[in-house]
């Protein structure tokens, strides 16, 4: 099987479509062993030795970093914008909320935006509250350690 | 990540009001478009405000985004022509569109090859000698080999002709050939033939 002869050596545009192509990988099989056929033109070689060498370089240029809050100022103008502070609070209004409901109405009233720091401390202040919040007077020491023995 | 949504399904969203699908077009498109602005136009603060031109336009048009078609050379069209706008308002003989002929060499005639081995960071050096090509061939390398854009993708986003687009390609890249050959003389392939 005789391979296919080289191309005769093209003008230097043409040489470096040929040489794009070839890395662009949209040659057909036919014209890839052409133009590998023509490598042992020097010229030839040398433009595939720079055509790989600048795309490299091109190519590994580092990424430009986005400027601070360049994202946040185009969702903005796009009205798009998280709407940052106020939800940063709200989980906490709703843990604080919740917190002082259960503290005031036991377990069974307890918000699922109450985290366990919150639940810990409306834990520790229910008792006082609760005492606090009585209406009736407060028995005397003797009957509540009665109360506490039983 | 596999899970993240196509740029069709977050258009689709962003169509029917969903903030949430705009503010993840918005962090996924960025870098590309202000990348391109930043090159296209040299200056920080004109890229930020070119960017954000470009979402707005974005924002009025996206109805008219064709969804079977990539995201990216629409948004880089709209990123070309107003970066050509804002360049145009401009009148800085630097950055003139229609004289691509000559070059400053210039800064690099110092460049031996010794001179650009010492150099430790070759890209440096490419980005100096991509910013001596005019505005619209800086966008066309950009567009072409930092993005990864077909030659019919990047002529979709310039309006050019292919063929125009692979000519005007072709010249930048012969000019940086010239300016970057001690960089090119001295790389590592070579040594290995």
């Amino acid at each position: 099987m005789n391979p296919s002869p080289p191309r005769s050596l093209p003008s230097p545009p043409s040489l470096e479509e040929q040489v794009e192509d070839y890395l662009d990988g949209i040659m057909t099989p036919r014209e890839v062993r052409a133009f590998e056929a023509s490598l042992v033109a020097p010229e030839v070689a040398r433009a595939l030795h720079e055509a790989v060498a600048l795309r490299s370089l091109l190519e590994d240029l580092p990424p430009s970093d986005v400027p601070d809050g360049l994202i946040e100022r185009i969702e903005a103008e796009l009205g798009v914008a998280e709407a940052g502070p106020t939800r940063a609070r709200l989980p906490r209004l709703r843990a604080a909320l919740s917190g002082a409901a259960w503290a005031f109405r036991g377990p069974a009233q307890i918000q699922s935006g109450a985290d366990d720091s919150m639940r810990a401390a409306s834990l520790v202040s229910a008792p006082f509250t609760r005492l606090m919040a009585r209406d009736e007077p407060r028995p005397p020491l003797w009957r509540r350690l009665l109360r506490l023995g039983a | 990540m596999s899970d993240s949504p196509s740029d069709a399904d977050l258009v689709r969203r962003a169509r029917n009001g969903d903030p949430a699908a705009w503010r993840q077009l918005v962090r996924r498109h960025t870098p590309m478009i202000h990348r391109l602005a930043l090159r296209t136009l040299r200056n920080p603060s004109d890229a930020e405000d070119a960017t954000q031109e470009v979402f707005v336009k974005m924002s009025r048009y996206l109805d008219t985004w064709d969804s079977t078609r990539p995201l990216p050379p629409w948004l880089g069209k709209m990123t070309y022509h107003v970066c050509l706008r804002r360049l145009g308002k401009v009148a800085d003989a630097k950055n003139d569109l229609t004289a691509p002929d000559t070059l400053d060499l210039a800064t690099s005639s110092d460049l031996t090859p010794e001179a650009a081995i010492a150099v430790r960071q070759a890209s440096d050096l490419v980005t100096r000698a991509v910013d001596q090509l005019p505005a619209q061939d800086r966008f066309l390398i950009d567009l072409r080999y930092r993005e990864g854009q077909s030659d019919v993708e990047v002529a979709e986003a310039t309006g050019m002709n292919v063929n125009t687009v692979r000519t005007r390609l072709f010249r930048a890249r012969q000019a940086l050939r010239k300016l970057l050959s001690p960089v090119l003389g001295a790389h590592p392939e070579e040594n290995a033939r």
